[in-house]
């Protein structure tokens, strides 16, 4: 129920940011004039820019390599459009120096036209040219350019033409601009932040991954908006592209890494290097730029959707929500439109952002939870092991012992005392600690033995075999078994020896511990029993899922087993 | 009497053993100690013993169980344990007496007062007796028995309701249990003391105590003194 209100939430704060930014991704893109199409024609005469030349023998193309060329169009200013002021011509991503002719008229230009790649100088990516009043009035107009291309030859670009109000359009871009980079300047916070806390605080690779992804849509956005405000020399154009290639691809490769860490998918990295080759591959066999990051977000987004997907049904914590913040990227690609596709991929990376900063911070909150779960799991547990001294069966039972010693013969409850004094600091030394070399548990039973032998004047003895001294274990838990043992012992006879035995295989540490005299049926082994819980507890402590205990009895013999896995 | 100590600990058990030798020697016929119950089951289906000092936390296992089994039987049961906080369950079961450990001759002389029944001062309220019925344990509790009829080697405990449950403790071990509340009015009656409404006296020194519950039991010439003072008291 609650991850249904979740959902409801976040999917309508994905319907919202599409709702209004939709509005927002139209904004500059018609053109209030018509422009019929355009002519071109390679080679440079002044009579070219004349009202009443004949272009009919002009072509719809122009050869690639051409450097020096003309091209005109005819465009119908409509007198019933209202203007507030004069009108403006926009000329967008084209390529060379250029002068502009309106009406036969020179009207501007871009950089300098030359002959040869000393004297051009190269003229911005983009221009925007004030149409005088006196001919802007209603009715066919001719647009004649001249440029010269000496950069960046065997490549050009159709110019791409837009008359409106002056004002309004060179504005436009500045506020499309400004937009943009608000959610540039959060990417970048949110890339510092994570990195901080990644250096600082927390060493969680998914964070490092998300403040990548954050700040490559940081500087992706810098890049694709840079037009906007600063007109670059053209031949710069493709540097610029190539770039801005660079950080999608990266971004769409970081995607599916950012969730194959967070849902720890163990075969990720084969996943991940077959779809590091895709975006190579397609690097090579798609040359349009829009296209390429088309392809590389599409399959990313996919590729993730397919890992959150399966992380849902395997209930990992947030997959859900991971998924939802997905859909407005696949969305995007469904409604791939060249003009404003990057605008909506920006839109739907903030989603994709804000709803991942949503969940890293619930992540952090739980792993808190969790971490303050496991110390106080430790504080219980350091307090049950230094209970074991006090609590009432134990220390009761010795205290009468020894009064029975005090009266019998003061000379071996003094032995006595000796040794209940040994076993105290040996379990006061172990304590504090969570793991500790197995020597010194080895130590600690024998401390216990030789309390116990006291109290119930049987010869208690510990071997072991096998043993590394370089092992670690957890405290007391072969001294728990022990005494579980001790007290489920029979005293058939005087003697009672116990047994630890260490294994060592592939990937797995084995301890077998042997209790003697214990009737297992009879006197059943209760295996939820507060001792065995403690191992349990401890084990679990220090080695999480990675081991097994098991306990069973074999000829009057109890048999606890105890699998470390590596 | 004959005395049954069931003890896993060995020097607990030859201490216990020790100064019981020494308290109970004026009453004691012979003693035997056990370090386990198995065995203590088989020894008392093949004898008969008069008291039970039972150690609660014999080889791992609660002794709460078996304790309610013991309680019901004809012999006094005192539980020797480690766990003071089990003393209040403990008296609520039944038990003669609770010895904490570590314990000294003072605490076993006050429960060998008690198991004599000239305990000086009176025990912890029993708030139930159990009873063997059917094979099944049931808690009775006393608070319900009106008055109990001695019945060879068992008693009726006759109750509020006017039902009748058996225990097969005999008359004897139940006034001890039950002196707080109970006295003993005749050589086959113990009756509760606030039950009691009246003592009546018929000629040729014939007695009877008439109960609120318009019964008539009869209360013997001998006893006639004590219970005037203790219901007088009353």
């Amino acid at each position: 129920m609650a991850w249904l209100v979740r959902f409801a939430v976040m999917a309508s704060a994905v319907y919202l940011v599409f709702v209004y930014g939709g509005q927002f991704l139209t904004i500059g893109l018609s053109s209030p004039y018509p422009v019929e199409s355009i002519l071109f024609k390679a080679g440079d005469d002044p009579q070219w820019k004349a009202v009443d030349f004949d272009d009919s023998a002009w072509d719809e193309r122009i050869s690639v390599d051409s450097k020096t060329y003309w091209w005109r169009a005819r465009v119908v200013l409509d007198s019933i459009k209202h203007r507030d002021g004069p009108l403006g011509l926009g000329i967008r991503s084209s390529f060379g120096a250029y002068e502009v002719y309106w009406d036969g008229h020179f009207i501007g230009q871009n950089g300098v036209v030359g002959n040869g790649k000393s004297n051009e100088r190269p003229g911005g990516i983009d221009g925007i040219f004030l149409i005088p009043e006196m001919l802007g009035y209603a009715g066919e107009h001719l647009l004649a350019v001249r440029v010269s291309q000496h950069r960046l030859l065997g490549s050009k670009t159709m110019p791409f033409l837009k008359i409106s109000d002056y004002d309004v359009q060179s504005r436009t871009l500045i506020i499309i601009a400004a937009f943009m980079h608000v959610l540039a300047g959060v990417f970048f916070v949110i890339a510092l932040y994570y990195f901080f806390v990644f250096a600082k605080s927390y060493h969680k690779w998914s964070f490092l991954v998300f403040g990548m992804v954050s700040i490559i849509l940081f500087l992706w956005i810098l890049l694709e908006y840079v037009k906007f405000y600063y007109a670059y020399p053209y031949h710069l154009h493709y540097l610029r592209l190539d770039a801005i290639s660079l950080f999608a691809g990266g971004v769409a490769f970081l995607l599916p890494l950012f969730f194959i860490i967070q849902f720890e998918l163990k075969r990720g990295w084969i996943i991940l290097g077959f779809f590091g080759a895709f975006i190579v591959i397609v690097w090579y066999l798609e040359s349009d730029y829009d296209r390429l990051t088309f392809y590389w977000v599409t399959v990313s987004t996919i590729l993730s959707m397919v890992i959150a997907g399966w992380a849902l049904i395997r209930e990992r914590s947030y997959a859900g929500e991971a998924l939802i913040g997905l859909i407005p990227l696949l969305m995007a690609s469904a409604f791939f439109e060249p003009f404003y596709y990057d605008r909506l991929l920006f839109f739907s990376f903030t989603v994709f952002i804000i709803v991942n900063l949503y969940i890293l911070s619930k992540l952090i909150g739980d792993e808190r939870q969790a971490y303050e779960l496991s110390r106080y799991r430790t504080e219980r547990l350091k307090i049950e092991l230094l209970k074991k001294n006090i609590q009432p069966h134990y220390l009761m039972n010795t205290l009468t012992a020894l009064i029975s010693w005090v009266e019998e013969s003061p000379k071996t409850a003094q032995q006595f005392i000796e040794a209940l004094a040994e076993e105290f600091e040996a379990l006061r030394s172990v304590s504090e600690k969570q793991l500790i070399p197995i020597n010194e548990e080895i130590s600690l039973c024998n401390a216990h033995l030789e309390v116990m032998k006291f109290r119930n004047e049987v010869n208690y003895q510990l071997s072991t075999k096998d043993v590394d001294p370089t092992e670690f274990i957890p405290p007391a838990i072969f001294l728990t078994l022990l005494e579980n043992g001790i007290t489920h012992n029979k005293h058939v006879s005087s003697n009672a020896v116990f047994e630890l035995v260490f294994e060592r295989r592939q990937h797995k540490k084995i301890y077998t511990f042997y209790s003697p005299g214990v009737q297992a049926k009879s006197e059943k082994m209760n295996s939820k029993g507060t001792g065995l819980k403690y191992v349990e507890a401890r084990l679990k402590e220090n080695y999480g899922d990675r081991w097994t205990m098991e306990s069973f009895a074999n000829d009057n013999i109890w048999i606890t087993k105890i699998i470390i896995k590596q | 009497m004959k005395i049954l100590i069931v003890e896993d600990e060995l020097r607990v058990a030859k201490l216990l053993e020790k100064n019981v030798r020494l308290i109970w020697e004026e009453v004691l016929t012979n003693i035997t100690v056990i370090n386990n119950l198995t065995e203590a089951e088989i020894f008392m289906s093949q004898n008969e013993i008069d008291l039970l000092f039972l150690d609660l936390n014999l080889n791992g296992r609660n002794g709460f169980d078996l304790l309610n089994d013991f309680v019901s039987r004809p012999f006094f049961t005192i539980v020797v344990s480690a766990y003071r906080d089990q003393a209040i369950k403990a008296f609520e079961y039944g038990v003669l007496d609770f010895i904490p450990k570590p314990f000294n001759q003072e605490r076993l002389k006050t429960a060998y007062l008690r198991s004599i029944g000239q305990a000086k001062e009176p025990s912890p309220e029993i708030k139930n007796l159990t009873v063997k019925k059917k094979g099944k344990l049931l808690l009775v509790p006393v608070i319900e028995i009106l008055y109990i009829k001695s019945d060879g080697h068992y008693a009726e405990l006759h109750l509020r309701n006017d039902k009748l449950e058996i225990s097969d403790k005999p008359l004897d071990r139940l006034e001890v249990l039950l002196q707080n509340d109970f006295i003993r009015i005749h050589r086959s009656y113990l009756v509760r003391v606030n039950a009691i409404k009246e003592v009546l006296r018929f000629p040729g020194s014939r007695y009877e105590i008439a109960l609120h519950s318009d019964l008539n039991l009869p209360l013997s010439r001998t006893r006639y003194k004590s219970v005037i003072s203790k219901v007088a008291i009353n």
